[in-house]
């Protein structure tokens, strides 16, 4: 079962009940998916088709704010598309989940993924939680339900996978049991989120407006905790889970970790597996959570490690200061006395794929990071090395 | 429906040091898939990955393709090991590449990072001695799979020879048993088709040569 089928199933096994979606590169097969499991009679939804992805996020919210269990997806251009509309559900509370299925944006980059269609919408409200495979993918989709509808939350969540890597990538996936799923996750019921006492629109005095907002930060800080909360339980009724917002992996008595997110985690457990092997000081760090961001998660790490060095799949023009995850890194660090070094590499950019030599050699220099006790540049761009790889 | 999961928790440092467990190198079989698109490149792939996981291995199949169209060309990597696969990263080094397409074979790029013992499965009308690859194969297997495509399909612009390529893997590797493959063609393409699939790979087996 390939990503986007593993998606498919997580909303038909969550009951989603409307679908409101527009066809994408690399999305297509999830919402075709969607479409054949409807025709067949497995999944019992409304399916809207819709003549664009803004109007999909229009419909999304019709029917949220009606009370039904919205599912939809996107990507690249689509989700640049929606974006007028994904400000609203986070802003009226609205639990909706949309699978956003990473892709390059264009001009400079193809069909394949990288990070960047999904962290320009970091500001909007949304939950972002990123996916390594297909059997997170499925799990991610039910377990975002669970999160987004808690009434501590009510907001939207977006699982993200990658295009390719994840989206069309077959591996054996485990799809958990209906009546399991049914457990865990009880019908939606909808209550109208009160934005400000008494009314259901945001206009009133500029405190009312900031209230409403502080009130969709502080949904966001609870939402930590509920993450893992949720993570916790579906582990103990499937037998699978995955550490919350961040993931340390193989990391004991090392010196310095990587920090990745999405498809390339896979790649980098197999390397630092490797290298682990050999004596390598070096561990990984899996983030999941982009939003909200594991800020206490980092400190944490910033204490134990020497090094930190951050994988961006993604960059940020002309901020002088390298990719969008290291930034946000730099300032969950900034708070502690003893910094770690802080090392960033940008990789996998316009959807290249990200090597096992790749993550070698991003490795191998945040080792010597750490012996030198310096790190060579802000940000290193890795593809520009030859590391006589490429296809 | 439960199978089995494509995620696993790893086991600690720790829990490996009390267990006595040692990292061992994954020994993962690498395969690279060139096709055009509409010979079955990505179907082949994904009936032997079904196939291999029938019998109890662990698969994971990644298509590789611009916008979906017949005639452009695929690549397909595909995985195949008795552990779960992690990595998700292209094949750049393949153990083995499997060529749809006669006019491919002779292609640089195809031919790109073959491992040398390694093994390459070609849709090729000429002896496996008078194919040159450049590195010394440890099995280089020919089968003229345009010509079974034609007989049995008909003759096309674009014709289908994944699963006589299938069948001729069967016969040279020992990744798959032939049997195993027919019931995930069956699943592929149902009813006349599927009986006509299965009779390609089964003639792949027959007549593919090897050396």
């Amino acid at each position: 079962m390939d990503g986007n089928e593993a998606a498919a199933w997580g909303a038909k096994l969550s009951r989603a009940e409307v679908i409101p979606a527009y066809p994408i590169t690399p999305q297509t097969e999830l919402i075709s998916q969607i479409a054949a499991l409807i025709s067949e009679g497995i999944m019992d939804a409304e399916y809207i088709k819709v003549e664009g992805e803004h109007t999909a996020m229009a419909a999304a919210i019709g029917a949220s704010v009606a009370g039904a269990r919205v599912f939809t997806a996107s990507a690249s251009q689509g989700i640049a598309f929606m974006e007028e509309a994904l400000w609203m559900p986070p802003g009226r509370r609205l639990p909706i989940v949309m699978c956003m299925v990473n892709r390059a944006m264009a001009p400079i980059g193809g069909l394949r993924p990288d990070h960047n269609d999904a962290l320009m919408q970091r500001d909007t409200g949304w939950i972002q939680l990123y996916c390594e495979n297909s059997q997170e993918v499925i799990d991610t989709v039910i377990q975002s339900f669970k999160i987004g509808e808690d009434k501590r939350v009510c907001l939207p969540v977006a699982p993200c996978y990658d295009g390719y890597f994840v989206s069309a990538t077959a591996t054996p996936t485990t799809i958990p049991d209906q009546s399991e799923v049914d457990d865990f996750l009880p019908p939606y019921v909808h209550e109208m989120y009160n934005i400000m006492p008494g009314e259901h629109k945001p206009t009133g005095g500029s405190s009312d407006i900031a209230k409403a907002r502080y009130e969709v930060e502080k949904a966001h800080e609870r939402a930590r905790g509920i993450i893992e909360e949720v993570d916790k339980e579906f582990g103990k009724r499937f037998g699978r889970c995955y550490d919350g917002l961040i993931e340390e992996y193989n990391c004991d008595g090392a010196e310095a970790v990587l920090v990745t997110m999405g498809s390339m985690t896979g790649t980098a457990r197999d390397v630092i597996d490797e290298m682990r092997g050999k004596g390598k000081s070096i561990g990984l760090v899996k983030l999941k959570g982009f939003r909200p961001f594991p800020t206490e998660e980092f400190r944490k790490l910033g204490k134990k490690y020497n090094a930190i060095a951050v994988v961006d799949r993604n960059n940020s023009y002309g901020s002088a200061g390298g990719g969008i995850v290291s930034m946000e890194v730099a300032r969950a660090l900034y708070a502690l006395d003893d910094r770690p070094l802080l090392v960033n590499f940008q990789v996998g950019l316009g959807g290249s794929d990200v090597t096992m030599r790749q993550i070698e050699y991003m490795a191998e220099e945040t080792l010597e990071a750490v012996e030198t006790g310096k790190v060579k540049s802000v940000v290193d761009w890795v593809e520009l090395h030859d590391l006589g790889e490429v296809m | 429906m439960a199978v089995f999961s494509g995620y696993y928790k790893p086991l600690s440092n720790k829990a490996k040091r009390i267990l006595g467990i040692v990292i061992q190198v994954r020994n993962v079989i690498e395969i690279r898939f060139h096709g055009m698109g509409g010979q079955g490149a990505v179907m082949g792939a994904l009936i032997l990955a079904e196939a291999a996981f029938s019998e109890g291995k662990f698969a994971q199949k990644i298509p590789v393709y611009g916008g979906m169209r017949r005639g452009g060309d695929v690549t397909v990597f595909l995985r195949l090991d008795d552990k779960p696969i992690r990595r998700t990263s292209g094949i750049y080094e393949p153990d083995a590449l499997v060529v749809l397409d006669p006019a491919l074979v002779g292609n640089p790029a195809v031919k790109k990072g073959l491992k040398e013992g390694g093994i390459a499965v070609l849709n090729e009308e000429r002896a496996p001695s008078d194919v040159d690859f450049g590195v010394v194969l440890g099995k280089t297997a020919t089968v003229a799979a345009t010509g079974v495509s034609a007989q049995l399909f008909g003759v096309r612009a674009i014709p289908i020879t994944n699963t006589t390529m299938l069948g001729a893997i069967a016969k040279v590797t020992d990744w798959i048993e032939l049997g195993s493959l027919f019931e995930p063609i069956r699943h592929a393409f149902p009813g006349r088709i599927g009986e006509l699939n299965v009779e390609a790979c089964k003639k792949g087996y027959e007549i593919v040569k090897e050396s």
